[in-house]
């Protein structure tokens, strides 16, 4: 079954206070502060002077088992949340084959699941591996964006974005890390600009809970699993108040949500899930054989949850 | 809401997708979307150009000139799915941005398409996104992920920056869709390969290859990425519109199989992605009888 073969992230090394941050998108003071006691924001990571193709490129060497594999490598997807990220016919992505030597591989964005694609990437990498007649080929998923536009610094009231990025090597098969189950909501009511529509941002927020929960246990029932047996949740990285609220809800002990990158490095749109992976195994705290989740959502709006076995 | 379980570490001895190619449809939208006149397109062009050091296209915008994805491609879910064969799989890929480049279109299309698929849209690929787009529906299909999947190609005319190179772009706002269906009758696809790198000067070799692979009598549609290139003898060819460079090769193909005397024949469509020097083959088997 589907398995990741190695996580590996890149946080450019400019962590900017959410004070300036808020001070440039003409945030209050009051709003400003919101973000950091109730949201528990604190900064975000920014490479003020490298472009996507940089950040692509810098979380593809991070990934020290792609050296050597690079001839492995039948496909490379960048799970984006941003329908367009560079003015046409400009293409990061492929900019970065080039200077990663993969121009062999067979590359493309996938997007409009927003920042619930690195879930969608992950599962059309295994099915394209599963299919493939070379058992060791790898595919090679890349998250992470530019904060270039107001609608990619900030979700009102809710969230601010980094410029975190991380890369996975995807097996069809593999001894560790491997997915169970995946379930995706797509909720095409939930279209718009919640910055000018308060009305969309008011059903958003209201539904927002019941939708995850949902998402999350849809997962959990069809790996066999329950809540009781899940050791972590790798969450998105929006903020700290709605994941303890959905843990209040569920009964699921808030400290085993990985939340350490909500203040560190901001909500680096598809790359949270794998940046919480790298830190929870980082950290030590999954052990061989333990099942864990992965949820995020994505404006639009996406809900994806997935299981997994260390 | 789609929900699956683990899937099988391969699918080897290499079992046959039970997809077929039922039906295609290409059509044009003439006139500009309402879109193109929203005051964000400007704005978000305009970030999205500035890191580049790239201009606005000032008649572009001015002239609020552009059509809509969600336009297009619910045009193709109205014309080729039928609320009674509902579908699995809604890819939708583009390379040219729409004019509303911050909507993902493709989770409208999952609430408009009867089966409310799992939807996605692929681009960053050029001509070669719709081609990946078969692999990803063939590889659903054989790891029981997909019954039913539509494949949507769009293109809209109007950039709304000024690129910095000479660019690719379409004369007109235009979408290809190709239906693929379980369940008897369509084409079977036989064939998915590419070759990496090809320059220039190597392109008239590689077509030759590819057309020495095809099987007898098949008829195959050249791509617009493949304009300059002469015939490969050995097979019967047709050529798509140029002024299409993504949506065209699957245009001609749409009209290929709505041909019924070629209906005993394959169909292959071979076309080039300058800009990642890319050359894609698919083929397709003749026309199983229905039922």
């Amino acid at each position: 079954m589907t398995a990741l073969e190695a996580v590996a992230v890149h946080l450019p090394p400019v962590a900017e206070p959410i004070e300036l941050v808020g001070e440039r998108l003409g945030l209050t003071a009051r709003q400003i502060g919101l973000f950091r006691r109730f949201h528990g924001l604190d900064q975000v990571r920014v490479d003020r002077d490298g472009d996507l193709t940089d950040l692509l490129t810098a979380a593809a060497k991070a990934l020290a088992q792609l050296s050597g594999n690079e001839h492995r490598v039948k496909y490379v997807l960048h799970a984006r949340s941003l329908p367009i990220a560079a003015p046409y016919p400009h293409n990061p992505l492929h900019d970065a084959l080039g200077r990663l030597g993969l121009t062999h591989a067979r590359a493309f964005t996938i997007t409009h699941h927003a920042c619930a694609g690195s879930l969608l990437a992950l599962d059309v990498a295994g099915r394209l591996l599963a299919a493939d007649p070379d058992p060791e080929a790898l595919a090679l998923i890349l998250a992470g964006e530019k904060t270039f536009t107001r609608d990619a610094r900030i979700v009102p009231d809710t969230a601010l974005f980094g410029e975190g990025a991380a890369a996975a090597l995807v097996r069809a098969e593999g001894e560790h890390d491997r997915v169970l189950s995946y379930a995706v909501d797509q909720r095409g009511e939930f279209d718009g600009r919640l910055a000018d529509d308060p009305e969309l941002m008011a059903r958003y927020q209201r539904s927002y809970p019941d939708l995850m929960i949902a998402v999350m246990e849809a997962a959990l029932n069809e790996a066999g699993e329950s809540w009781e047996s899940i050791r972590l949740l790798l969450p998105h990285n929006v903020n700290r108040i709605s994941w303890q609220r959905i843990c209040r809800r569920i009964g699921y002990p808030p400290d085993r949500v990985v939340l350490d990158n909500v203040p560190a490095a901001g909500h680096s749109f598809a790359a949270d899930i794998l940046l919480n992976h790298h830190t929870a195994t980082g950290r030590g705290l999954l052990r061989r054989g333990d099942r864990y989740l992965v949820a995020a959502s994505g404006l639009g709006a996406t809900f994806a949850a997935m299981v997994l076995q260390h | 809401m789609r929900v699956r379980g683990p899937l099988p570490a391969t699918t080897l001895p290499r079992t046959a997708s039970p997809l077929r190619l039922t039906a295609a449809r290409a059509f044009d939208l003439t006139g500009d979307s309402p879109l193109a006149a929203d005051p964000d397109l400007r704005t978000f062009t305009a970030d999205l150009a500035r890191p580049y050091g790239m201009a606005l296209d000032e008649d572009a915008l001015a002239g609020a000139r552009g059509q809509s994805y969600a336009a297009l491609a619910e045009l193709a879910v109205r014309q080729l799915v039928d609320p009674a064969r509902p579908v699995d799989l809604l890819a939708l890929v583009y390379a040219t941005p729409d004019v509303r480049p911050g909507q993902s279109v493709a989770i409208q299309l999952a609430g408009v398409c009867p089966g409310e698929p799992l939807s996605f849209a692929i681009c960053d690929e050029g001509v070669g996104g719709t081609f990946s787009a078969l692999g990803i529906a063939d590889a659903y299909a054989r790891t029981g992920g997909a019954r039913r999947a539509l494949l949507i190609a769009v293109e809209q005319a109007d950039l709304h920056h000024r690129p910095h190179r000479p660019a690719r772009l379409p004369d007109r706002h235009s979408a290809s869709a190709l239906l693929w269906e379980s369940g008897g009758g369509g084409r079977a696809l036989q064939l998915l390969d590419s070759r990496v790198d090809v320059t220039a000067g190597q392109i008239g070799e590689v077509v030759a290859e590819f057309t020495a692979w095809l099987p007898a009598r098949a008829l195959l549609v050249l791509g617009p990425g493949l304009v300059d290139v002469p015939a490969p003898g050995g097979a019967e060819t047709r050529r798509a519109r140029p002024g299409n460079p993504y949506t065209g090769g699957w245009a001609a193909l749409a009209d290929a199989l709505a041909d019924p005397r070629l209906a005993g024949r394959p169909l292959a469509l071979a076309d080039r992605e300058p800009e990642t020097g890319r050359l894609d083959l698919a083929c397709w088997a003749p026309e199983e009888p229905a039922g």
